[in-house]
């Protein structure tokens, strides 16, 4: 057929491709045994039947570099060929131009190899995972299942030759073992590295520990994953897999869809060479799972397919609001305008007729990539803030969520809301409340990394998807922005002397809700308990407001005669929802704590040493006396003093203590660490 | 459909004429890396052409034509000589022989089709 050239001319040209490169990939070994042959003749040992050799060799070649585009080659082939052809031995000038030629030749080739490679290498890499570990027995491990998974694993166990591969750009996902390093810091610096060599591709830690201030701190240092090291090795890959396809957003994924083989490998040979992703798929039936799985970015349908077409494919896209957006360009040979009307009709964004035009694909489909792109980047940034806006936000936070099902992990969900906004406008101007919003986004995006979500939620309204945090941990977060937000001017509030502060909410996924869906009104209920009980607080989800006389069952009570402390205390502790209750004198807290059927209690007791009447240790005494202990957990706070203060309060039943001085971050632990711990 | 085969002791040009007449042409290929080899494949298959090399070891193409030749199941298969030779006297003997045709190596891949159909006088199906 007469209009099947174009195609044909495109599997002819990738298949010439291949017999080149093999053809060249085989010439370094030609090549070396011609340096031989002048080697030999330089030095007057060369032997008539390795002469009649070299003429055959130099004779193919000859008759092959310029068919396989080395012309160059063929000249300097051809005059070897003629130097070897006479029955004489060379002469000492003949020998050296031999051997000139042979070095032209071999540049020649390598120069060519050389160019060879990079075009390989744009065929967008299988996925290429790097490990870092000690352990073989974890490599042998991970390394079937990610073969499994058609990834290949770099093993390694030496800083350095893990920052070269990762600096090859080869590899898409890094994984680094913190305990089986050497030693956790190497790990950590490591990762530090490896983080800032490549901003997308995604260094995670697979590690056997699991604490707030360890999630902290590899986030810290730029980790984008903690992965636990108990998972079967098949999860971890997995897990590895689905991060690094979320932090590779840059490279375009076109997903085609034909039953004609040769099409499929048209397509991705021309597209391969622009830097796109082809997915490809030769069975209509598997299109769904195919789309989910891989999200692309484009969709190519050929028209007329086996079982279902392609209209039908497209209608069906259109019906699905997450895949309603993407561009479909439609394959096909026939091209009239009934057909083109049905095509558009379905929903189709473009067509491409066949045969295909490497050119004209090209273009059409990078038209169609650059427009959603932008369309995607403002639907996806906040223009104001530039965080995430509410629809990607909830997308990644569905995903984060998955996640965190898989890892038996919780992921925490945090609303802000800045406090009087309105206000703010009312008296400032809205710039001036625009400006606010713009350092809170800005002091978000800050305080939390690529393995969480921020996002603008509504007006004044933020969210942060905190992965792998509890409420608790998240409360504390939060707490953290909130006391450094307090702090950062505004342009055009600072001058007012205006104390700008948000209200934060915080709810936790599985525990607090079953589903993302439930978990952003509970989040969103326990921000409104902290707007109506003033403001400026950060709060858990199920925190329920009471005053502290009538109150019976508190978190934390406060047995300290130093008025400037317990103020400081009891403000930074409600700030984080800890229903907290201070004692000037002990004598006061011991009526109320003490006794078969104590009027209150707590978890937490936070007893001063010195205190005014009985001291604190006395204090500790009674309450482990009458049993008080078995529900409550005591914290000691110790001054520098001549008595073994410490000794005697943990002789007398404490679980804990605080030396003097001590910040108000130190004390929030150690209440932290008895409550859960 | 158009039945070649290809006889020469370079691989890579066995492969990148079966690619070029497969693709362009449509016609299809068989390959021989040896003149014995070619022989017995010519004999057993009777392609509708033969493109051979000339300079190969154990046994070149001219002994290769000249069995073809003697033999009526190959006799009358058109032959054209695929060489990288370029002397004079090389050329004054091959047109002796009786050949179809012959085409100088090096070749360029995207006018073999033609030059091949040229030389049989084969219509294009291209």
């Amino acid at each position: 057929m007469k209009g099947e050239a174009p195609l044909m001319d495109m599997r002819a040209e990738s298949a010439m491709r291949d017999v080149r490169e093999k053809f060249i990939a085989g010439l370094r070994q030609r090549i070396e045994f011609l340096e031989s042959v002048a080697v030999c003749s330089v030095e007057e040992r060369l032997n008539e039947a390795v002469r009649r050799q070299a003429w055959r060799e130099a004779h193919q070649l000859a008759g092959t570099l310029e068919t396989f585009g080395l012309a160059p080659g063929t000249r300097f082939a051809r005059e070897m060929e003629e130097l070897l052809q006479g029955e004489m031995e060379l002469s000492p000038a003949q020998s050296l131009r031999l051997s000139q030629l042979t070095v032209a030749l071999r540049l020649l080739a390598a120069r060519e190899a050389d160019e060879q490679t990079p075009a390989r290498e744009t065929v967008p890499p299988a996925f290429n995972f790097l490990l870092y570990s000690a352990d073989e027995d974890l490599h042998g491990r991970l390394a079937i299942e990610a073969a499994a998974a058609g990834a290949a694993l770099h093993f390694t166990c030496d800083p350095g030759s893990a920052k070269s591969l990762m600096a090859t750009g080869r590899i898409a996902g890094a994984l680094i073992d913190l305990e089986a390093s050497d030693s956790r810091e190497t790990g950590l610096r490591l990762l530090k590295d490896l983080s800032g060599l490549a901003r997308s591709v995604p260094v995670c830690v697979l590690t056997r520990r699991d604490s707030f201030t360890d999630r902290v701190e590899v986030a810290a240092c730029g980790g984008k994953g903690f992965i636990p090291a108990a998972l079967p090795a098949g999860e971890i890959i997995d897990v590895l897999a689905g991060i690094a396809r979320r932090c590779r957003p840059d490279a375009s994924r076109v997903l085609v869809v034909d039953d004609d083989a040769a099409i499929l490998g048209v397509v991705t040979s021309i597209l391969a060479s622009c830097d796109i992703q082809t997915l490809t798929l030769s069975s209509p039936l598997q299109f769904w799972d195919a789309l989910e799985l891989h999200r692309p970015d484009l969709v190519m349908l050929d028209v007329d397919m086996p079982d279902v077409n392609g209209i039908d494919l497209c209608q069906v896209m259109r019906n699905e609001p997450r895949w309603a957006q993407v561009p479909v360009l439609f394959l096909t040979h026939i091209t009239d305008k009934s057909t083109i009307q049905r095509l558009f009709a379905s929903g189709a964004d473009d067509y491409v007729a066949k045969p295909i035009v490497g050119p004209e694909l090209v273009t059409r489909i990078q038209n169609r990539l650059e427009r959603s792109r932008m369309l995607r980047d403002l639907r996806d940034t906040d223009l104001l803030t530039g965080v995430w806006s509410r629809r990607r936000a909830t997308a990644v936070l569905n995903d984060l969520a998955a996640l965190s099902l898989r890892l038996g992990q919780p992921l925490s969900l945090a609303f802000l809301d800045v406090d009087s906004l309105a206000e703010i406008n009312r008296e400032y101007g809205h710039g001036s409340g625009d400006r606010v919003l713009q350092s809170l986004a800005s002091l978000l995006q800050k305080h939390f990394h690529s393995q969480d979500v921020v996002g603008r939620w509504c007006g004044e309204q933020f969210v942060v998807g905190m992965a792998g945090m509890s409420r608790y941990d998240g409360v504390q977060r939060i707490a953290d922005v909130l006391a450094e937000f307090r702090e950062t001017p505004v342009t055009g509030l600072a001058e007012s002397g205006r104390v700008i502060t948000f209200s934060a909410g915080i709810a936790q996924f599985p525990e607090d809700a079953g589903s993302l869906e439930a978990l952003v009104p509970a989040a969103v209920e326990a921000l409104s308990r902290a707007r109506e009980s003033g403001g400026n607080k950060v709060l858990p989800f199920g925190w329920k407001p009471a005053s502290s006389s009538t109150l019976t069952s508190l978190d934390v009570v406060l047995v300290t005669g130093d008025e400037l402390q317990s103020v400081l205390l009891q403000d930074e502790l409600e700030r984080r929802g800890y229903r907290i209750r201070v004692f000037p004198n002990a004598n006061a807290a011991e009526s109320l704590l003490a006794g078969s059927h104590p009027a209150l209690t707590a978890k937490v007791a936070l007893l001063d040493v010195d205190t005014p009447g009985r001291d604190g240790i006395a204090l500790l005494r009674r309450l482990a006396w009458d049993g008080i202990l078995r529900k409550t957990r005591a914290i000691v706070i110790t001054s520098p003093t001549v008595r073994n203060d410490v000794a005697e309060a943990i002789e007398a039943g404490a679980f804990d203590y605080i030396a003097r001085p001590f910040g108000v971050p130190v004390v929030i632990n150690h209440i932290r660490r008895a409550m859960e711990g | 459909m158009r039945r070649v085969l290809i006889i020469d002791d370079e691989a890579a040009i066995r492969e990148i004429v079966a690619v070029v007449l497969e693709t362009f042409a449509g016609w299809s290929v068989e390959g021989c890396a040896s003149g014995k080899e070619g022989l017995e494949a010519a004999k057993a298959n009777a392609p509708d052409a033969i493109l051979l090399d000339v300079t190969m070891p154990d046994m070149d193409g001219i002994a290769v034509l000249r069995q073809l030749q003697r033999d009526v199941a190959t006799t009358s298969i058109p032959v054209i000589f695929l060489t990288a030779k370029v002397q004079a006297a090389d050329l004054k003997q091959f047109a002796s022989l009786g050949l179809a045709g012959v085409i100088h190596k090096p070749f360029d891949p995207c006018k073999l089709t033609a030059v091949v159909a040229e030389t049989l006088g084969w219509q294009a199906e291209v």
